[in-house]
C-alpha cells in the first residue's frame, strides 16, 4: 500500500501555506514528516486525512484519491483532547462505533488495546483521574480502534516519561511490524531517528529534502572521524594525531576526538597512521550527520528567507 | 446511520447521566409534586413573627357607617371605631400598627389616611363601595325608604347570562400561556446544552478526533438529537409530576384547580401536543444556530457569546408573543407566527389563543423544517471549519469566512 502526495498547493487567504508538496509513504516502514512549527506539516496531514480540501494536486491511496478510498486512516493529533468528565471505557468504546465497530467488538478492542499499552486497569475510570501522559496512551489506544491501515501521529512522544515513551515505542514498532503505513510528525528527532526509514522535510511550504533516511546521510560528505583512544585521554590523542597529514581540525568531545579531514578518501591514511604509531585507540568512526543536523541545515535558520 | 446512533447514544448518557440533570430533574420533580401544598404551608406559617394584622380604624363619630357594611366590606373584626382627635400624632400610630389605615366620614366627606409605604397595596375600589353604598342609603333614607328597603334595593344585582359562541379559549389561553413560557424556557436551557457540548469538544481539542472519525452531520445531527430526548424525558417527567401533584395535593391552588377541573383531557391534549411539536421545532431550528455559532468559539468563558444571537431571537419571539397576545391575529402576529426561528413561540401562542387557519400552520411547520434540515447541514459545515479556528470570535463575516473553508 502507498500513500502519496502529489503537488499539493493550499492557500488560507493570502497565506500560502503548502506550495506544491509531493511525497510517498509505504506499507511496512515508518514514515517522518517533519517542519518547523507552522510550515505546513499539521496542513498537509490534515489534508490527508480529508478534514479539509487541498486547492490542487492530488492525495492517493494505492492510485486511488483520499476522499473515494475505503482504506481506513487514523489520526493522533497534536492536541490532545479528549472527554475528561467520561468513562474511559464510555469513550473508547464510543470511538469504536464511530469508526464502524459494533458495541460489543469496540469494547473488546479497547480492552485489548489497553492491555497493550499497560492501562487495562483504568478501563472503567474517568479520563480526568489519569496523568497526562496516561491519557496520551489513551487516545493513542483510541486511535488504534478498527485497525486503520494508516496510521498519523502527530508528536506522540511529547509529554511521556521514558517507561511510557517505551510502550509507546514498542506498539509503534509492532503497527510497522503488521505492515501499516506510520506517518510520524515530530520534533524529537532523536525518536524520529530511531523509527523511521523515510522522512520528509517541510520548510515554508515546500519540500526541503525527502527520502529515505540512510540514503540522504550517505550524501553528506564522509570527512568525520570519531576517535576515542583506549586510555580515555582525549587531550593526549589530539596531541598525538594533530600534525598528522590530512586532517582539517580536531575537536574533542567527550573523551573523543572529532577529526574533520581535508578529504573523505584521506580516512584509510589516518587509520594507517595511527597503527603505525602504535596509538591504542578504542573507536575509529566514520561519523554520519544525525537527524537533528540535517533538520537544522534544512530548515533551520540558515533557510529562514526561503 | 450508525454514527448518528453512536453520537444520539453517547450525548443522550452525558446529559442523563451527568449530576446536574439529575440533581436539577430531582428538584424540578419535587417542587412539581409538592407545589400544590405550598399555599397551605404558606396560609399556616405566620410571617409577621407572631402579629396579626392591625384592624382599620374607623373614624365616624355620627355613626354614618353601619357595622353590617363595615362587616361586608372590610370584614368581621377587622375594624374598630375610634376618634381619631384622641391622637396627636396618628402618623406614630399607623407606624407603630395600631391601625392598618383609617378610614373618616365626616358629613359627607369620606377620607382615607394610610402610610405612604402602604399605598402600592392599598384596595381603594372597597372604599369607594363602601361611601358609595352609604351615601345611597342616606339618600335613600332622605326619601322615606326604611333600612330593609334600602339594603334590599342596594343588594339587588340582575343576574346576567354568558353565553359563549364558538370554542371557549379562556381555559386554554391559561394553560397555553403556561406552556408558552415553558417551552421559551425549555428551549433555551436545551439549546445552551448544545452550545457548552460543542465549545468543550473544541476546548479540549477533542473536536479534531471526532472529525475524522465521524461525518460532521452526523456528529451535529446526533448531538442536537441527543439533546433534545434527554430534555424531553426530563420535560415529560416534570410535567407528569406536576399533573399527579395537582391531582394528589392541588385543593391548595383553589384558582388553578378550578380552572383544571373544568378542563377535560380532551381540552389539554391538544395543547400538549402543539406544545410538544413546536418545543422540537423551536429546539432544533434555535440549537443548530447555537451549534454552529458555539463550534466557532474555544474557551468555555466565550459560551454565553455564542449563545447571545439564539437568545436574542428567543426573546424577540417571547416579546412578540407577548405584545400580540391581545390581537393574535394581528398581521404582526400573523406574519411572525410564519417566520422560521421566531415562529414556534408565536405560533403556539396563537393556538393558543385563537382558529388559526391550517393553511398558516402549515406554512409555519413546514418553513421551521426547511430551516432546520438548512441550518443542521450549515452548523454541521461550521463544525468541521471550526477545527481551524481558534482565537476567533463569533462574528458574522467570521461565520461566512468559517462556510467558504468548509
Amino acid at each position: 500500500m502507498e500513500l502519496t502526495l502529489k503537488e499539493i498547493h493550499k492557500s488560507f487567504g493570502d497565506n500560502h501555506v503548502l506550495k506544491g508538496i509531493s511525497f510517498t509513504a509505504r506499507t511496512g516502514a515508518a514514515f517522518a514528516l517533519l517542519g518547523r512549527n507552522g510550515h505546513g506539516k499539521t496542513t498537509a496531514i490534515r489534508i490527508i486525512m480529508n478534514i479539509f480540501s487541498q486547492d490542487s494536486g492530488n492525495v492517493l491511496i494505492d492510485g486511488v484519491k483520499n476522499t473515494e478510498s475505503k482504506v481506513k486512516m487514523s489520526y493522533l493529533p497534536e492536541e490532545r483532547g479528549l472527554y475528561a468528565a467520561r468513562l474511559i471505557s464510555e469513550q473508547m468504546v464510543y470511538f469504536g462505533m464511530l469508526k464502524g465497530l459494533n458495541k460489543t467488538d469496540a469494547k473488546n478492542e479497547s480492552k485489548r488495546l489497553l492491555e497493550k499499552l499497560e492501562m487495562e486497569q483504568h478501563f472503567d475510570k474517568k479520563l480526568n483521574t489519569l496523568s497526562k501522559g496516561n491519557q496520551q496512551k489513551i487516545q493513542l489506544a483510541i486511535t488504534l480502534l478498527a485497525d486503520p491501515d494508516i496510521i498519523i501521529l502527530d508528536e506522540p512522544f511529547s509529554g511521556l516519561d521514558p517507561v511510557n515513551a517505551q510502550v509507546m515505542n514498542n506498539a509503534v514498532v509492532e503497527l510497522i511490524e503488521k505492515g501499516k503505513i506510520v506517518v510520524f510528525s515530530s520534533h524529537e528527532m532523536a525518536n524520529v531517528e530511531s523509527f523511521c526509514d523515510e522522512i520528509c522535510i517541510i520548510n515554508h511550504g515546500q519540500i526541503a529534502i525527502a527520502g529515505n533516511l540512510a540514503e540522504i546521510k550517505r550524501t553528506y560528505r564522509r570527512d568525520r572521524i570519531g576517535i576515542i583512544p583506549e586510555d580515555g585521554n582525549s587531550i593526549a590523542l589530539h596531541e598525538k594525531i594533530k600534525n598528522f597529514d590530512g586532517i582539517k581540525n580536531i575537536i574533542e568531545n567527550k573523551g573523543e576526538c572529532i577529526v574533520t579531514l581535508n578529504e573523505p578518501s584521506l580516512k584509510d591514511k589516518l587509520l594507517a597512521n595511527i597503527v603505525n604509531n602504535n596509538i591504542n585507540i578504542s573507536k575509529f568512526d566514520v561519523l554520519e550527520p544525525s537527524l537533528q543536523e540535517i533538520f537544522i541545515e534544512k530548515a533551520g535558520v540558515v533557510n529562514e528567507s526561503v | 446511520m450508525n454514527q448518528f446512533k453512536a453520537v444520539l447514544g453517547f450525548e443522550f448518557g452525558a446529559y442523563v447521566k451527568s449530576k446536574g440533570y439529575k440533581i436539577f430533574t430531582l428538584i424540578m420533580i419535587a417542587i412539581a409534586l409538592l407545589g400544590g401544598l405550598i399555599p397551605n404551608l404558606i396560609s399556616n406559617i405566620n410571617f409577621g413573627g407572631g402579629r396579626e394584622r392591625p384592624p382599620v380604624g374607623i373614624h365616624d363619630l355620627n355613626h354614618v357607617l353601619s357595622d353590617e357594611n363595615l362587616n361586608a366590606f372590610i370584614g368581621e373584626g377587622a375594624w374598630v371605631r375610634m376618634d381619631i382627635s384622641n391622637y396627636e400624632n396618628i402618623e406614630e400610630e399607623l407606624e407603630n400598627e395600631t391601625y392598618a389605615h383609617i378610614f373618616m366620614v365626616d358629613g359627607d366627606e369620606y377620607t382615607v389616611i394610610l402610610l405612604g409605604s402602604a399605598a402600592m397595596t392599598f384596595s381603594f375600589h372597597t372604599y369607594r363601595e363602601l361611601a358609595r353604598e352609604t351615601h345611597l342609603a342616606a339618600v335613600f333614607t332622605g326619601l322615606g325608604q326604611s333600612p330593609t328597603e334600602t339594603s334590599q334595593i342596594l343588594n339587588t344585582i340582575p343576574e346576567i347570562d354568558l353565553v359563549l359562541v364558538g370554542r371557549d379559549l379562556t381555559q386554554s389561553f391559561i394553560i397555553g400561556y403556561v406552556l408558552v413560557f415553558v417551552l421559551y424556557f425549555a428551549v433555551m436551557i436545551y439549546c445552551q446544552f448544545v452550545t457548552t457540548s460543542v465549545v468543550r469538544e473544541k476546548s479540549t481539542k477533542t473536536m479534531e478526533m471526532l472529525v475524522v472519525s465521524v461525518k460532521s452531520i452526523h456528529m451535529m445531527f446526533g448531538k442536537v438529537f441527543g439533546v433534545a430526548l434527554a430534555g424531553l424525558l426530563q420535560l415529560v417527567a416534570i410535567l407528569g409530576a406536576t399533573a399527579i401533584g395537582l391531582t394528589l395535593f392541588g385543593d391548595g391552588l383553589a384558582d388553578i384547580h378550578e380552572i383544571l377541573g373544568m378542563l377535560t383531557f380532551a381540552d389539554v391534549a391538544p395543547l400538549l401536543g402543539w406544545a410538544f411539536a413546536f418545543f422540537l421545532l423551536g429546539f432544533f431550528s434555535i440549537a443548530f444556530v447555537s451549534a454552529g455559532i458555539g463550534s466557532m468559539v474555544d474557551k468555555m468563558e466565550d459560551v454565553g457569546q455564542a449563545n447571545m444571537i439564539s437568545t436574542l431571537v428567543m426573546v424577540g419571539s417571547l416579546l412578540i408573543a407577548m405584545t400580540g397576545i391581545a390581537t393574535p391575529n394581528s398581521s404582526l402576529m400573523v406574519a411572525a407566527s410564519m417566520i422560521p426561528l421566531i415562529s414556534p413561540v408565536i405560533m403556539f401562542m396563537r393556538i393558543c389563543l385563537v382558529e388559526v387557519p391550517v393553511y398558516q400552520i402549515i406554512i409555519s411547520i413546514g418553513g421551521s423544517v426547511i430551516t432546520i434540515l438548512l441550518l443542521g447541514v450549515l452548523s454541521a459545515k461550521i463544525y468541521r471549519a471550526g477545527v481551524l479556528m481558534y482565537g476567533t470570535k463569533p462574528t458574522i463575516g467570521n461565520i461566512v469566512k468559517s462556510l467558504r473553508k468548509a
